[in-house]
């Protein structure tokens, strides 16, 4: 069985205090937890006026990585940056293919359901990857007063992804809470399970989207790549169901790995 | 038990005997589920999650209860003990807004049954409030820690109710306030990830603040910052089961990069003091061994 994290950031994240400094510190973490591939985006990216001054030092620090696939952070209100990359996708970001475009709607002040996501989906269609929708990224009572950012609406998330059956969608650090409200948005909206939580989480999860819809994700490097590993296996949902679960990034990633 | 799906060359070391210092009932099912079901439910998982005692804090929730909610609460904590006296302990809640005598004799009702090993407040008062003396002095009359709930919150995305709820709840500065003030207490101030570094550094110089794990997402930073400030004797394993998992809780324990003697205070060796979990429960030790190994 191959596990392979759809969720990962590295970098300096001011609220928070890291644990792992260097990529080498990630990568060492995940091999401890034999977790085979990682999609990884530049934390800095997310507040940075143009995501793209960090996404270009990630991707070039990732060049060749056995485990590390480079996500492309995108901020569609940008229209210069997109226009850019709509041009750019077939050579990729300095010759490199990203695994995934990121989006974090709430920390760049724009709704699910405007031109905004029509834009980033336009982007990871002409990329030919999936889209990921950041939906939150720590608990929201722990938030410093400078930075109150709600969760992105999974409701609405989930009529965007209607609007879009041939894009595959992920929506990560969704709570367990919120996963009821994803259901609607047909197959091709997945979750990830790093914030799924209590008692049977997975198996709660299972009971409400369908395993088929859920991927092996952790947070990490905000969050422990441990916790998510335990979750994984902490189930009755039957051993070909788990292999499902952490072997989902396959399958969603719309091409194959490239160098 | 252990989870057959653990596969035997599972690439964590897990420790198979800890104490969860910080667990509940499901609290609006108390009407609907005996206590020995309940109990019985938790201790499944336990065993699934290599936890060998855990300890009960009850029915805590909503606040403001009165006196006949309170002794179903406490009743119900015990029944749950009873069920399994060699994994679960309990701790007693108590409103202290209601009249003190009241509030004095159910802590004397409680903790003079051999079930109820300490006290857990809420966010019924703050832990600064003079009312807070009565369980303070029973608290040391018995010999007893007190299990405090504890956040450094940002209320803002707070609905009106909610706020009114947390009105009186207390920050580690509170906490802090009543560990000077009752230095002879031994206090569990909850929720290391939810008061962060600086709840950490507020009760760092307290030697009776012990700080649990309990609560929260798995996320880096504040368990490396409590190791460097306070040092693993100081820090205590709870999970607040069920609204929380093991996996999530435990992964952060693994996660943190401990030695293993540091995750032995944390996961069972500092509660077996704390709690003053004798022989009489079930045994704990530094075995290691991957969950599939266990089960084989």
């Amino acid at each position: 069985m191959s596990i392979i994290d759809v969720n990962a950031l590295f970098g300096h994240w001011p609220i928070q205090r890291r644990r792992y400094h260097t990529l080498a510190e990630l990568d060492a973490a995940y091999e401890r937890c034999q977790i085979d591939e990682v999609w990884l985006s530049a934390a800095e990216s997310i507040l940075a006026p143009d995501p793209m001054e960090h996404d270009l030092q990630l991707f070039r620090s990732l060049r060749g990585h056995p485990r590390f696939r480079p996500v492309l952070t995108l901020r569609p209100t940008l229209r210069y940056r997109t226009e850019k990359l709509l041009v750019e996708a077939e050579s990729g970001i300095d010759g490199m293919r990203p695994v995934a475009c990121k989006v974090f709607p709430n920390y760049h002040s724009y709704p699910v359901n405007g031109p905004e996501m029509e834009t980033a989906a336009l982007v990871a269609k002409a990329f030919r990857c999936p889209l990921l929708v950041q939906i939150q990224l720590n608990d929201i009572r722990s938030q410093p007063p400078v930075m109150e950012v709600a969760p992105v609406d999974v409701t609405a998330l989930a009529e965007f992804a209607r609007k879009h059956p041939e894009l595959n969608i992920i929506a990560l650090s969704v709570t367990s809470g919120e996963l009821k409200n994803l259901k609607s948005g047909g197959p091709h909206l997945h979750a990830d399970m790093a914030f799924l939580d209590g008692k049977d989480a997975l198996t709660g999860a299972d009971e409400i989207v369908g395993a088929e819809r859920l991927c092996f994700g952790s947070m990490a490097g905000l969050a422990y790549p441990e916790a998510a590993l335990l979750k994984l296996f902490w189930t009755d949902l039957g051993a070909e169901t788990i292999r499902r679960i952490a072997e989902a990034g396959w399958h969603l990633k719309g091409r194959e790995r490239l160098p | 038990m252990v989870s057959p799906l653990f596969p035997d060359d599972f690439p964590i070391p897990l420790c198979r005997s800890v104490v969860d210092t910080h667990v509940h009932p499901r609290m609006s099912e108390l009407e609907r589920i005996s206590p020995e079901a309940m109990a019985a439910e938790l201790v499944a998982d336990m065993d699934r999650a290599g936890v060998a005692v855990a300890g009960i804090l009850g029915r805590v929730l909503p606040p403001r209860q009165n006196e006949d909610f309170i002794r179903t609460g406490n009743d119900y904590t015990i029944a749950m003990v009873r069920a399994f006296p060699d994994r679960l302990y309990g701790l007693c809640y108590v409103n202290p807004s209601l009249d003190p005598a009241w509030v004095r004799d159910e802590l004397d009702r409680c903790l003079s049954q051999p079930e109820m090993r300490g006290v857990k407040q809420e966010i019924d008062v703050n832990a600064r409030d003079p009312r807070m003396e009565v369980v303070m002095e029973r608290a040391m009359h018995y010999r007893c820690p007190v299990l405090f709930h504890c956040l450094l919150m940002n209320p803002w995305s707070f609905s009106e109710e909610l706020k009114a709820w947390q009105a009186a709840s207390s920050d580690p500065n509170d906490i802090a306030w009543l560990a000077q003030a009752f230095p002879d207490v031994p206090i569990q101030m909850a929720h290391l990830e939810g008061v962060g570094i600086a709840g950490i550094d507020a009760v760092a110089s307290l030697p009776n603040v012990m700080i649990d794990t309990s609560g929260y997402l798995p996320f880096t930073g504040s368990l490396e910052y409590a190791i460097e400030c306070v040092g693993a004797d100081r820090i205590i394993f709870g999970t607040d089961w069920p609204g929380r998992g093991y996996p999530n809780q435990l992964g952060r324990i693994y996660g943190a990069g401990l030695t293993e003697e540091e995750q032995d205070k944390i996961l069972f060796r500092n509660a077996r003091s704390f709690w003053k979990l004798d022989d009489s429960f079930a045994a704990t030790s530094r075995r290691r061994e991957g969950v599939g190994h266990e089960h084989h």
